[in-house]
């Protein structure tokens, strides 16, 4: 069990970190060192704490279905709502704070050659990491909220720093885009709040009082669709991440990937399904649609799009749509491997935007003519990029591959066509997958001798490249002994949906 | 003889006590002539060090299980009040240690500067305590004129008088407006007793005195129609006076506010806190709109907290005691920030650096210690998570929502939106690195201490939330039990 004050030491070293790194000089390369070394440790501390206090946790599964309560503080009493310090974890966030703990050290590797702005990025690279972190750590519903909101400017400011045309316009269509989302949560929560006379934002709670009815409960469902859908990049939301991955440096695209889709995936289990399963019910259909147009548009996107940070940020994008068809599904399997993807996406995604993003670095340009074949004979970077596009399209014993197969299996027996769909559809991402990848990598008739070859990845950055793709073999081939535990954490999400509408909802 | 009189006016008495002590300096009854202005500002955080002191034991003495009130007629001391009577000084000691800097403008008229910031703070003091009309009155008059006739202080420039000129009359114009909406509310209930008031006939004319007095209290503020005014107002005269009267005006106007609309009005007319919320989204919308298209920091960020001032409107449109809370947490946050952020930009400004966003472009580079402090006020202004601003915004709206005001929710949402989109235009220019330019020099030692005790509030405000608005909720029985 997680001693108490472990999970505030996850969620708040990373904050202290950034605080103490803000202080810091940057006049020399020592001192730049200092703040590199610095924000290392203060994500290597929280991994630490994650793989010794809280990973043991699931090794007994039956716990999954059980928050661990670490802290649970009062807060705030005598307004309408109360608030709780409340901290702790169960089977739908406890993998994914792990994969948060363990993707942030990559990311200050992969940004350890940064000179400009060394300090204020790493401060905000360790505050966009307390914020997710909270965020899978809290076990109240405002609190969430507040985690949700903490990293909308801090990445608006990284991205739009960069020095890459477009990069201001990208930071504050993204500032904006999720700014509406978190707003549309807060609105959201409170409106829950109010309808069901409720005093508490405690998950518990609101997980088992009843839901809200009605139209409100429809606005509520609505809104956090598009609360969670907007940090997902579902369709029609996508162009703040497509921009974004675009237009900022390589090591902040990376960061942008890992905040999104685990954010919204797990919102979307925990608090649409979670506590308001009723306006999730009346969303199925449009959550359906929503699912196949995300995932095809954005396969189409990929295929089509020259410049490959962008067809990178299209695959990416394109894997919520099974992500969403396992959510809608409902049962614990689906839930289960929708949770799974998120989880598998945090290690993905960074991976895949790492390898592209490096070869256009040093390729000059992301335009898929410019950098033909020039990385052919970059070797770590192409093995970076086929482990990061099998494990998207779901090769076993990569880690997507429990995702895929669960959300598959969790889903055929209730929507057969949309699954059947949904099945082509990752078929057509995984081409889009090829596409990117033969580009810079395996043109056909490109000799790395005649044109100026791309450099392999070395040092730092291939550190960060060899973690996450190690952790993306690793979990892949270990996934039995965690999915157990994953899938317990779904028990009381998908018993709650059962018991409003048992018709719609297949057995386990 | 009973002495108790001397407890219940005594905060009060304090403050004016420090106004005059300050005169005495300004009259060179104390200290050398080129020393004046550092001993009159320590004599008078000296007073409202005491002040404070004084109002939280009070505070203290007045939880017991008997009823605390106080009455002298038309003056009371009672919770409510007391939550004023220890925020005043508390804001006064954030003007003089923030604007410290700031001072040199007003040169040689320092301690009478002093001496207004003083009677500023003992106007609040006077509208937190009134009981009937005319106290309010005399309160917010007591708050904003001894403020507006300071920025006319600044001798070397002409401009600056005819600024406060102009100010003067704006203020004594949306006093009459005050003054307008009382009269209606005085002539329909045949009565100036606060406890009167909730027994009103009905009539149309209650919408029409309700929309004058919330002009009236907010206009200072910058509150729609005179939401243009305000930061140009700002810019044109000496800015320690300004951020004075917006910091004490802020609480001022939520001290009237609180006991007129939801204390007094609450159950007489039904329909007055659409007029107010029409009021405030206006503002909160317009404000936002303004700062994006501005070329000043100082012009930008006064809209912005233009902006974050009209959120006391939106959280008076539901009369309980929660909103009355929230009202109040919301207020005790905007003081530092209004003193912090306005404080730095102006010491920026007197460096020689200028505010614009082309002679900002670059600082982080140049000057870290002013960026970063730029930077995180600014996220404090538009109320990003996780400072004071963000649950104050967040209990704003829930008491939108609970009045039935879902439009107003929306507006409050979409304000804070557009205020960050400003504050990341700036933010964004303070870190190019690009530009170049001459390093700032840090601010004096007291604006240090100033801008370190009010960032700290910034960030304390959030983790003290629970036991804040414990005392905010003990604080807001009182308007709406009826003084």
């Amino acid at each position: 069990m997680p001693s108490d004050v472990s999970l505030t030491l996850i969620v708040f070293i990373p904050l202290i970190g950034a605080m103490v790194i803000a202080l810091l000089p940057v006049r020399t390369d020592l001192e730049r060192f200092r703040v590199r070394t610095g924000a290392l440790l203060a994500t290597g501390l929280p991994l630490a704490i994650a793989i010794f206090d809280l990973l043991g946790e699931v090794g007994n599964p039956a716990q999954g279905a059980i928050a661990q309560p670490s802290i649970d503080a009062p807060w705030l009493r005598g307004f309408y709502f109360q608030l709780d310090y409340h901290l702790g974890v169960d089977g739908l966030s406890l993998m994914l704070l792990f994969a948060v703990t363990a993707v942030f050290p990559a990311l200050v590797l992969a940004s350890w050659r940064m000179r400009e702005r060394t300090r204020s990025h790493f401060a905000l690279l360790l505050i966009a990491e307390t914020s997710l972190a909270g965020y899978f750590a809290t076990q109240d519903l405002m609190l969430l909220v507040l985690f949700f909101w903490l990293p909308v400017f801090p990445l608006a400011l990284l991205v739009g720093s960069g020095s890459r045309p477009g990069a201001r316009e990208a930071g504050r269509r993204l500032l904006v885009t999720q700014s509406l989302g978190a707003a549309a949560l807060l609105v959201a929560a409170l409106l829950m709040l109010l309808q069901t006379g409720n005093t508490t934002f405690n998950f518990v709670t609101l997980s088992t009082v009843g839901p809200v009815k009605g139209a409100p409960g429809l606005i509520v469902a609505g809104l956090l669709l598009f609360a969670f859908g907007a940090r997902m990049a579902i369709f029609p939301l996508q162009r703040w991440l497509l921009d974004g991955v675009a237009a900022a440096p390589t090591p902040v695209a990376m960061l942008l990937a890992v905040s999104s889709f685990p954010v919204g995936a797990y919102g979307l289990v925990r608090v649409l399904l979670g506590m308001d399963p009723r306006g999730g019910l009346q969303l199925v259909v449009p959550v359906l649609l929503l699912a196949v147009l995300t995932l095809y548009w954005s396969a189409l996107r990929a295929v089509g799009e020259r410049d490959l940070r962008r067809a990178t940020a299209g695959l990416l994008a394109g894997s919520s749509g099974p992500v969403l068809l396992g959510i809608i599904s409902f049962s614990e399997t689906s839930l289960s491997g929708a949770l799974w993807l998120a989880f598998a996406l945090t290690f993905i995604a960074p991976l895949l935007v790492l390898a592209i993003g490096a070869v256009a670095d040093r390729g000059g340009g992301a335009e898929v003519s410019a950098i033909a074949g020039r990385a052919a004979g970059a070797d770590r970077l192409k093995l970076m990029f086929a482990v990061g596009a099998a494990s998207l399209g779901g090769v076993p014993f990569l880690v997507g591959f429990p995702g895929v197969f669960q959300v598959v299996v969790g889903s055929f027996a209730e929507h057969r066509f949309i699954t059947s769909a949904v099945i082509v559809g990752m078929g057509l991402l995984a081409y889009a997958a090829w596409r990117v990848g033969t580009g810079p990598f395996w043109a056909p008739g490109a000799e790395p001798e005649l044109a100026d070859p791309i450099a392999d990845s070395r040092g730092s950055e291939f550190y960060a490249g060899w973690w996450l793709a190690a952790a993306a073999v690793v979990f892949g081939i270990t996934a039995g002994y965690f999915v157990p535990y994953t899938v317990h954490g779904t028990d009381l999400v998908a018993a709650r949906v059962s018991s409003m509408a048992p018709a719609k909802v297949p057995g386990k | 003889m009973n002495f108790a009189f001397l407890q219940d006016f005594g905060t009060l008495g304090v403050l004016l006590l420090g106004a005059v002590v300050c005169l005495g300096v300004e009259g060179g009854l104390y200290g050398s002539r080129g020393d004046r202005g550092n001993l009159s500002r320590y004599l008078a955080l000296a007073f409202t060090a005491l002040a404070f002191l004084a109002a939280v034991g009070f505070w203290r003495s007045s939880l017991g299980p008997a009823p605390p009130d106080v009455e002298h007629g038309s003056f009371l001391v009672d919770r409510f009040a007391l939550f004023f009577y220890a925020a005043a000084p508390a804001a006064a000691a954030a003007i003089l240690l923030t604007g410290a800097d700031l001072e040199g403008q007003l040169d040689p008229h320092q301690p009478l500067y002093h001496s207004l910031v003083l009677v500023s703070t003992a106007g609040v003091m006077l509208t937190a305590s009134g009981g009937d009309l005319l106290t309010l009155l005399v309160g917010l008059a007591t708050v904003s004129v001894p403020l507006v006739l300071g920025s006319a202080l600044r001798k070397v420039d002409t401009g600056a008088v005819r600024s406060a000129g102009r100010s003067l009359t704006v203020t004594g114009a949306l006093l009459a407006t005050f003054a307008g909406g009382e009269a209606i509310l005085a002539g329909l209930g045949h009565a100036t007793q606060l406890t009167l008031l909730d027994a009103l006939p009905p009539s149309p004319l209650l919408g029409l005195a309700v929309l004058l007095v919330t002009v009236g209290v907010a206009g200072p503020l910058g509150a729609f129609p005179l939401t243009w005014w305000r930061p140009g107002a700002t810019q044109a005269v000496p800015l320690g006076p300004s951020l004075a009267g917006l910091a004490l005006g802020a609480l001022a106007a939520a001290a009237a506010l609180l006991r007129l609309l939801p204390g007094a009005l609450g159950a007489a007319l039904p329909g007055w806190n659409v007029t107010v919320g029409v009021v405030a989204a206006l503002t909160i919308l317009i404000a936002p709109a303004l700062a994006w298209r501005q070329r000043s920091l100082l012009v930008a960020v006064g809209y912005l907290l233009v902006g974050d001032a009209a959120l006391v409107l939106a959280g008076l449109t539901w009369s309980s005691r929660p909103a009355t809370a929230a009202v109040l947490y919301l207020v005790l946050g905007l003081v530092p920030v209004v003193t912090a952020s306005l404080g730095l930009i102006g010491t920026v400004q007197l460096s020689g650096a200028g505010d614009g966003i082309a002679q900002l472009r670059g600082l982080a580079s140049r000057s870290p210690v002013h960026a970063g402090l730029l930077a995180l006020l600014l996220a404090a202004v538009v109320g990003l998570p996780p400072l004071t601003g963000f649950f104050a915004r967040v209990m704003v709206v829930e008491s939108t929502l609970q009045a039935g005001l879902g439009w107003l929710a929306v507006a409050v949402v979409l304000g804070a939106i557009l205020s960050a989109a400003v504050a990341l235009r700036w933010v964004l220019a303070l870190l190019d690195p690009q530009a170049e330019g001459q390093p700032l020099e840090l601010p004096s030692r007291a604006a240090l201490v100033g801008l370190g005790l009010s960032v700290a509030a910034l960030a304390g405000f959030t983790v003290t939330l629970g036991p804040l608005m414990g005392i905010a909720a003990r604080a807001a029985l009182a308007p709406l039990a009826g003084p």
